[in-house]
C-alpha cells in the first residue's frame, strides 16, 4: 500500500507543474503590460523611462522560462506576491483569510448531498416504479433544470424574508450558512439519486443478489450490505471530484448569500482585474482538484479488496 | 420522426423551444414595448394589458424585456454549441479518421483540459479575458470543445471499420469523400442528441455569469441579468424574479426533454438493427 501511495505522489508532480504552469501563461496572456500596471497601483505616472526601470526590477526582461522558474520558487515559498489594488495587502493573506469560509460552505454541502441523496437513491431503486421513485424522478428532473442561483434566491426569500427564520447574509454564524448549503447541494443531490439510483438497479440483476437470497439473508441486510456497498464503489469516484467542484462552484452561492470567501474574492479580482490573486486561485484550485483525485484514488483502491490484493 | 411525434412530452417541449425561437428571432414583433424604454411613473406595476407581466424598477415592460432576453440568453447558448460542436468534429474526425502520432497527442491534450475542474476554467478565462459576454462564450467553448472532441473520435472509430468505409478506401475515394458522405451522416444524429441534452447546461452557464454580472451588461436585457436586478429588489419586490426564472427553467427543462426523447429514439432505432 505505502509503494503504491508513494508512486501515484510521484505521479502527480508532472500534473502539478502543468497546473502552475497553465496559471503562469494564461496571466502571461494580459492585455495590459503589468510593469504598467504596477506603477498605476503605485500612483506613479507611467512614463517611459518609469516602465523601463520598473520592467527591470520585476524581472520582466527576462527569459520566459527564467521567469517562469522564479515565479514557481516564490510560489513554493507560498509567496504570491501583493495585490494590485491594494498593495498592502499579501495575495496569501487574502486567501488564507477567505479560505475558511468557502471550505465550510462546501464540506455543510457535501454532508446534505451525502445525508439527503443515499436514503432517497436507496429508496427508489427498491421501490422502482412506485409513487415514491416517481415522484423522486420528477424532483430530480426538476432540480437539473433549476438554475441554482434562482433557487438560492427562492430560498432566501422564502426562509429569510417572509419567515424570518434565517439570515440573508454574511458569515458569522452556523445559521448564516444553512441556506448557502442547501442551495449549493441541491444540483449534487439530483446527480447523486441518479447515480445511486441507477448503480443499484444495475448490481439488482447480479448473480450475487440472487445467491444471496438463496441463502435467506433477510432483504434489509442484502439492500444495504451487499447492494448498497457494491453500489458505492462507482459513486465513490464521483463523490471525491464532487467535494472539489462543490469548492469551486461556491463562487455562485457566495456573491448571492454575501459569504466572504475564496468565490467572491476571485469573483472581484475579476472585475478590478487583480491578476495575482486571479493567479493564485487558478493555482490553488488546480491543485486541490489534483490532490482530491489522489486521495479518492487512494481510498479507493484501499476499499476495493480486489485492487488491495493485486497490488 | 414517428417515435417522438408519439412522446406527447417530447411533443410539447418541441412546441414550446419552437415558439420560443419564433418570438426571439421577431423580438420586436412580439413585444409591447421598447425593452430599454424606461418610465419611472410606472415602476413596480403589476400586471396590466399594457404591461402583461408587470414592469421592473425602472419601469421597463418586463414581458418585452423576456422576449428580447432571448436573444441574449437561448441564441447565445445555441451559437455557443454551433462553435463548439465545429470544432469538435474537426478535431475529433482528424483524430478519430487518421489516428496515429496526431490522434494521440490531441487526446493526450484534451486529457489535460478534461481534468481540470470547468468551473475554474471559466473563471480563469473570464480572469485574463476580462469581462464582457464574448469573453464567457469563448470560455464556455474553450471548456466545451475537448469533451465533445472525444466523443465524437469514439463515434469516428466506431465506424471507421465498417465494410462500406473499408470498401470506399479500397476502390480509392478520397478521404474528404469518405469524411462527408459516409462518417458526418452517421454520427450526426448522434451529435444532435448529444447538443441537445447540453443546450441546458450551456443556457445555466451562460445565464450565471451574466447573473454575477461578468456577462451581458445592463441594461441589455438577458434572463440571468434579470435575475440579478430582481435580486436588488429581493425585500420590497420578490415577484420580480418569478418571469426570468420560471423563463429559464422551462426552456431548460424543454431541452432536457427533448434531448431525452432524442436519445431513446435513436437507442432504439439501434437496438431494431
Amino acid at each position: 500500500m505505502r509503494n503504491y501511495i508513494l508512486k501515484r505522489l510521484f505521479f502527480t508532480l508532472p500534473m502539478m507543474l502543468a497546473i502552475s504552469f497553465i496559471a503562469f501563461v494564461l496571466i502571461s496572456f494580459i492585455p495590459s503590460d503589468p510593469a504598467e500596471v504596477a506603477l498605476r497601483v503605485n500612483e506613479i505616472i507611467p512614463t517611459h523611462e518609469a516602465v523601463a526601470s520598473m520592467r527591470e526590477s520585476l524581472g520582466l526582461n527576462d527569459p520566459f522560462l527564467v521567469r517562469y522558474v522564479n515565479w514557481l520558487y516564490d510560489c513554493l515559498r507560498l509567496d504570491f506576491g501583493s495585490s494590485y489594488i491594494n498593495h498592502n495587502r499579501l495575495v496569501f493573506d487574502e486567501i488564507a483569510r477567505s479560505l475558511p469560509a468557502t471550505l465550510k460552505l462546501a464540506f455543510f454541502s457535501f454532508i446534505i448531498v451525502i445525508v439527503v441523496s443515499f436514503p432517497i437513491g436507496i429508496l427508489s431503486a427498491v421501490f422502482k416504479d412506485s409513487k415514491v421513485d416517481k415522484a423522486v424522478r420528477v424532483f430530480m428532473f426538476l432540480f437539473t433544470a433549476i438554475p441554482n442561483y434562482w433557487l438560492g434566491l427562492i430560498l432566501m426569500w422564502v426562509f429569510a424574508i417572509h419567515f424570518n427564520l434565517l439570515p440573508t447574509s454574511g458569515a458569522t454564524s452556523f445559521k448564516h450558512y444553512i441556506l448557502p448549503a442547501i442551495t449549493l447541494s441541491m444540483t449534487y443531490v439530483s446527480t447523486y439519486i441518479r447515480l445511486i439510483r441507477s448503480a443499484m438497479l444495475e448490481n439488482m440483476q447480479e448473480n450475487y443478489l440472487f445467491y444471496a437470497r438463496v441463502r435467506g439473508i433477510s432483504e434489509g441486510v442484502i439492500i444495504i450490505k451487499h447492494l448498497f456497498t457494491n453500489s458505492l464503489q462507482s459513486t465513490m469516484n464521483a463523490l471525491g471530484m464532487s467535494f472539489v467542484q462543490l469548492i469551486a462552484g461556491t463562487f455562485v452561492i457566495e456573491n448571492i448569500f454575501a459569504i466572504p470567501g475564496i468565490g467572491r474574492l476571485c469573483i472581484s479580482a475579476i472585475f478590478n482585474r487583480d491578476y495575482p490573486i486571479i493567479q493564485a486561485y487558478i493555482l490553488m484550485m488546480g491543485l486541490l482538484f489534483v490532490f482530491c483525485n489522489l486521495f479518492v484514488d487512494i481510498v479507493q483502491t484501499y476499499l476495493d479488496p480486489k485492487q488491495r490484493r493485486s497490488m | 420522426m414517428k417515435r417522438l411525434l408519439s412522446d406527447k412530452l417530447a411533443i410539447l417541449a418541441l412546441s414550446i423551444l419552437a415558439t420560443v425561437m419564433i418570438m426571439g428571432v421577431f423580438a420586436p414583433f412580439f413585444s409591447l414595448h421598447d425593452p430599454l424604454e424606461q418610465n419611472i411613473a410606472f415602476k413596480f406595476a403589476g400586471m396590466s394589458w399594457e404591461y402583461p407581466l408587470g414592469t421592473d424598477h425602472l419601469g421597463r415592460c418586463i414581458y418585452s424585456r423576456l422576449v428580447f432576453g432571448i436573444r441574449n440568453t437561448v441564441f447565445l447558448a445555441m451559437l455557443t454549441m454551433v462553435c463548439t460542436i465545429s470544432i469538435g468534429v474537426v478535431i475529433g474526425v482528424i483524430s478519430g479518421y487518421y489516428k496515429g502520432v496526431i490522434d494521440e497527442m490531441i487526446m493526450r491534450f484534451c486529457d489535460v483540459m478534461l481534468s481540470f475542474p470547468s468551473q475554474v476554467m471559466i473563471l480563469a478565462i473570464v480572469g485574463v479575458l476580462g469581462v464582457g459576454i464574448e469573453n464567457i462564450i469563448i470560455a464556455n467553448i474553450v471548456i466545451k470543445w475537448t469533451w465533445y472532441a472525444r466523443m465524437i473520435r469514439g463515434m469516428v472509430a466506431g465506424y471507421n471499420y465498417k465494410n462500406y468505409v473499408l470498401f470506399a478506401k479500397t476502390i480509392g475515394k478520397s478521404d474528404r469523400f469518405i469524411i462527408s458522405r459516409h462518417l458526418l451522416p452517421n454520427i450526426s444524429s448522434e451529435i444532435v442528441v448529444l447538443a441537445t441534452l447540453d443546450m441546458g447546461w450551456v443556457i445555466i452557464n451562460i445565464s450565471t455569469l451574466s447573473f454575477l454580472g461578468l456577462g451581458i451588461q445592463p441594461p441589455f436585457p438577458e434572463w440571468g441579468a434579470m435575475l440579478s436586478e430582481a435580486k436588488n429588489v429581493l425585500m420590497s419586490n420578490p415577484s420580480q424574479m418569478i418571469a426570468p426564472g420560471l423563463a429559464i427553467l422551462v426552456v431548460v427543462a424543454s431541452f432536457n426533454i427533448l434531448g431525452d426523447a432524442l436519445r431513446d429514439m435513436l437507442d432504439v432505432r439501434g437496438a431494431n438493427k
